[in-house]
């Protein structure tokens, strides 16, 4: 498929849990290339990702990947073999060592060949960084050091389409920027779904960034561009500004201010991504790429 | 792929494929194969690889290992001789410890995923739960390389302690079949019921009725997954279709396949379509109830006609040899105990200087239990009343002054067990010699009591000195009232009396004799025996007394203690029935 072709295909997903809408009427195309998703605790980011990687049923609408439909059995497992999936809650099985946990999940992944099985292991086990801890239990590794494997397992088999939820979650400075320099280097260039909340990883990586608010796409564009609807919202200021929605102290000592309205003579300065997403996230009653009316921001549940 | 109806969901989720066949795009019409049964058959079998070998690591299977090693290694240490158409049964004891701990630790590894959470991450991969749920049922394999190892070491220690007749290997195939059942009942346990304690309940279930199948008699024991027919041990000779080993085996074939069945049922998105495990499942439930109805069909009359005439007189079933002027009678295929029989016989005859004119024959008996209904069920009452009534006439309860009975499953071969075998056999041939009977019968008050007669203690010397016997047994503790002629004496007991070694007793020896014997073994064996072969016929007398005895031998009589008939003190006085004084 070539870069500009949706390899992923989500054409108005709906999903419920009781009363709640995890997702409503969601419509999205994924192509080759790392693919940012934001969106507040409960936006609904995980239930797409359980979507996508054939775990969860919609309600209602269509997805497509790579031109198989999941709802058919054969079809769901030829996608299942093409993918990585990395959920948001890893469990482990903690007495197994790091190389026997990664060889029983690609013998899952249906690598049968024990040879080229090696191989793989010793393979994702290079890319995470975790190749000294082969042997180790897996119940002896740090937080950030099971988040790495977690992302090895992801990656066993070379897949099409890696859908990682918060791969970044409990990774020290250094293995967040080995992480993305993982991502931007995958060979055969497949299609990523990064959830996170690190807008800077984001940044960093994905030329397309989404953006989910109480499950409805708010924003699908490039870093740049989510960074661009903040233009004209962002001023500095000596003293904190009551009439911004958000203001922090920036490094200089500044203020910092996000708002609506920028005061008479305030110096407006340029945005970054993440203040385009904190405008985005006070602002779910707009359409996703509308320019954003203010509100006062509200507690969600999901 | 479709979902088995009733399967719950995770997480509240519904998963892709629940829904698909209900609106029509579940089939799989496409381009697309789910994984083909070659690919699916690798996978699973790479599984289990990897899970058998988890399995043979765990604590629970070792510790299942040692305990059934240990058992066995119990159960030889009893020292009985064994027979292998008891013992090929009695290897499946160790076995069950292993199929518990083997049931068990398949349950935890089943539902490690569940319980770990790791459902989500796994139904993210192509390999269904079916086919994992077979990776976990093939690793089953791994366990039995261990299974078969502890049969076989067992076995051969089984063989090494002189085992009589040879080895079932359907029946000890079955103890790995039992491992082998266990594990698959863990698998569907772990698939269905994740929580780790539900494995070790169902572990305990297991193994309870084998604990206590000692407590009932019965064809339906078979239904139970392993028992040990109790009175296996005491045949003469293996018995036609008893147990039924082969039906037993295929019963619990059966279970194996109908956990199989239920363990990939319980499995959401198995591969297997739904009919197929349907008539696989009526098959092993098939095949588990034509085995139990094997299993329960009566022993033929024929076959149990035989066993009682064998016990009820062995003179037409033994094989005999005279050795020494001794008759022994052994039953066909233990002809290997003879040699163990001979010794102390004939290290006792050389030390007689006389022999009686009597015949002396040592001979092997057999015990049968009518009651035992797993072996007579189905057979009418009057055929039992008749049976009973041809056991009433086993040589084993019948008094003798010339034969000795030895039970056949009673003689040990080795150990300190084989060296108190052989003094009771020395005593009796002693006694024999001595003109005391060698056999009293099976009642109490048909045991003689050799009151203050010299032929007693130097039966005990010459018993003692032929089989190398130390007589140090803790006097004080041991001894005990009984009425001879209603007057009181102290009666000891000798060692082994209470084992059973001999099928019905000689004399009630007692304490006085035992002080007198024990003088003598004090004594250098050569003056011993110049006192005695100088006046054997004399010392042979029933009268010739215990102090005639010491004042020949040069030792003073030892101060025999008080007879007292009070049990207990405080307590109400309880008269023993009173035994004959044993004459000519």
């Amino acid at each position: 498929m070539g870069g500009e072709v949706a390899a992923v295909r989500v054409e108005g997903l709906s999903r419920r849990y009781g009363a709640v809408r995890a997702l409503d009427d969601v419509s999205v195309d994924l192509r080759r290339g790392v693919t940012g998703l934001l969106g507040p605790n409960g936006a609904g980011k995980t239930t797409l990702m359980t979507v996508l990687a054939t775990v969860n049923e919609p309600d209602t609408g269509r997805v497509s990947v790579f031109g198989l439909d999941p709802a058919n059995g054969a079809e769901r497992v030829e996608i299942r073999r093409r993918l990585g999936y990395l959920p948001q809650e890893l469990s482990f099985h903690r007495h197994f060592s790091v190389a026997g946990f990664l060889d029983y999940v690609a013998i899952l992944k249906e690598i049968v060949d024990r040879r080229r099985r090696a191989e793989e292991v010793a393979r994702v086990l290079s890319a995470v960084g975790l190749e000294n801890l082969a042997g180790r239990r897996v119940r002896s590794l740090s937080g950030g050091m099971r988040q790495r494997l977690g992302v090895a397992q992801a990656l066993l088999g070379g897949p099409d389409l890696l859908v990682l939820d918060e791969p970044t979650a409990g990774l020290d400075p250094e293995q967040r920027l080995r992480f993305r320099e993982l991502l931007s280097d995958l060979p055969g260039g497949p299609v990523v779904l990064l959830s996170t909340h690190q807008v800077d990883d984001i940044s960093a990586i994905c030329p397309r960034v989404l953006v989910l608010l109480g499950g409805r796409v708010r924003f699908a564009g490039s870093p740049a561009e989510l960074a661009a609807t903040a233009d004209g919202h962002v001023w500095t200021a000596d003293e904190r500004d009551p009439r911004a929605l958000l203001s922090w102290r920036a490094g200089d000592s500044r203020w910092r201010h996000l708002g609506q309205h920028p005061p008479e003579g305030a110096e407006v300065v340029l945005p970054t991504a993440e203040e385009g997403y904190l405008l985005l996230s006070h602002a779910v009653d707009q359409p996703a790429t509308a320019a954003p009316r203010w509100r006062p921001a509200r507690r969600r549940t999901r | 792929m479709s979902q088995p109806a009733g399967q719950p969901e995770l997480h509240g989720r519904s998963r892709w494929g629940a829904t698909a066949s209900r609106n029509g795009r579940g089939a799989s019409g496409g381009q697309y194969r789910a994984s083909a049964p070659s690919l699916r058959l690798r996978v699973a079998l790479e599984l289990g690889r990897t899970e058998g070998k988890l399995l043979l690591r765990s604590a629970l299977v070792l510790v299942g290992l040692l305990a059934g090693g240990a058992l066995a290694l119990h159960y030889m240490s009893e020292g009985a001789v064994s027979f292998w158409w008891a013992a090929s049964w009695q290897v499946g004891y160790g076995q069950m410890f292993v199929s518990a701990a083997v049931m068990a630790t398949a349950q935890l590894a089943a539902g490690r995923a569940q319980r770990a959470g790791m459902e989500d991450l796994y139904e993210g991969f192509p390999v269904s739960a079916s086919t994992r749920t077979a990776g976990h049922l093939f690793s089953l394999v791994g366990v039995l390389p261990a299974s078969l190892v502890l049969i076989g070491a067992t076995s051969a220690l089984t063989e090494w302690h002189g085992a009589i007749g040879s080895p079932d290997p359907v029946a000890l195939a079955s103890g790995a079949l039992l491992v082998v059942t266990g594990g698959t009942i863990g698998v569907a346990l772990g698939a269905r019921f994740p929580h780790p304690l539900v494995g070790v309940l169902g572990a305990l279930v297991w193994i309870v009725p084998f604990s206590q199948s000692n407590r009932f008699s019965g064809p339906g024991t078979w239904l139970w997954p392993w028992v040990m027919p109790y009175q296996l041990g005491r045949f003469p000779a293996p018995v036609a279709g008893y147990p039924p080993t082969a039906a037993h085996a295929l019963y619990l074939a059966g279970a194996a396949g109908l956990a199989v069945v239920v363990a990939l049922a319980w499995r959401k998105g198995t591969a297997l379509r739904g009919g197929l495990l349907l008539g696989m499942g009526a098959l092993a439930v098939a095949v588990a109830c034509i085995a139990g109805v094997a299993a329960y069909r009566p022993v033929p009359s024929a076959d149990i006609n035989r066993l009682v005439t064998d016990v009820a007189g062995p003179a037409s079933a033994q094989h005999c040899v005279t050795d020494k002027g001794v008759r022994y009678c052994v039953y066909p295929g233990l002809g290997a105990v003879l040699s163990s029989m001979e010794g102390p016989v004939a290290a006792v005859l050389s030390r007689a200087p006389v022999r009686p004119a009597r015949p002396l024959t040592v001979e092997q008996t057999a015990n049968l239990s009518l009651d035992d209904a797993s072996l007579t069920h189905g057979h009418p009452a009057a055929q039992l009343a008749a049976w009973a009534t041809e056991l009433e006439d086993a040589p084993a309860a019948q008094a003798s002054s010339s034969a000795v009975y030895l039970p056949d499953s009673a003689w040990p071969t080795n150990g300190q067990a084989s060296a108190t075998a052989r003094f009771d056999l020395a005593l009796a041939t002693a006694e024999w010699a001595l003109g005391l009977p060698t056999s009293t019968g099976s009642s109490t008050a048909s045991q003689c009591v050799p009151v203050n007669q010299a032929r007693e203690p130097i039966a005990l010397w010459l018993a003692a000195d032929a089989t190398h016997t130390q007589l140090g047994n803790d006097l004080a503790a041991d001894m005990f009232p009984v009425r001879a002629a209603n007057s009181p004496v102290m009666a000891w007991p000798y060692p082994g009396e209470y084992a059973g070694y001999l099928g019905s007793p000689g004399p009630q020896t007692t304490v006085a004799g035992y002080l007198v014997a024990k003088e003598m073994t004090a004594l250098p064996a050569q003056r011993v025996s110049q006192v005695l072969d100088g006046a054997w016929a004399r010392w042979a007398n029933w009268h010739t007394t215990d102090s005639q005895l010491a004042a020949a031998l040069g030792v003073v009589m030892p101060a025999v203690p008080s007879p007292t008939l009070r049990a207990r003190v405080g307590q109400a006085v309880v008269l023993p029935q009173s035994q004959p004084v044993c004459t000519p």
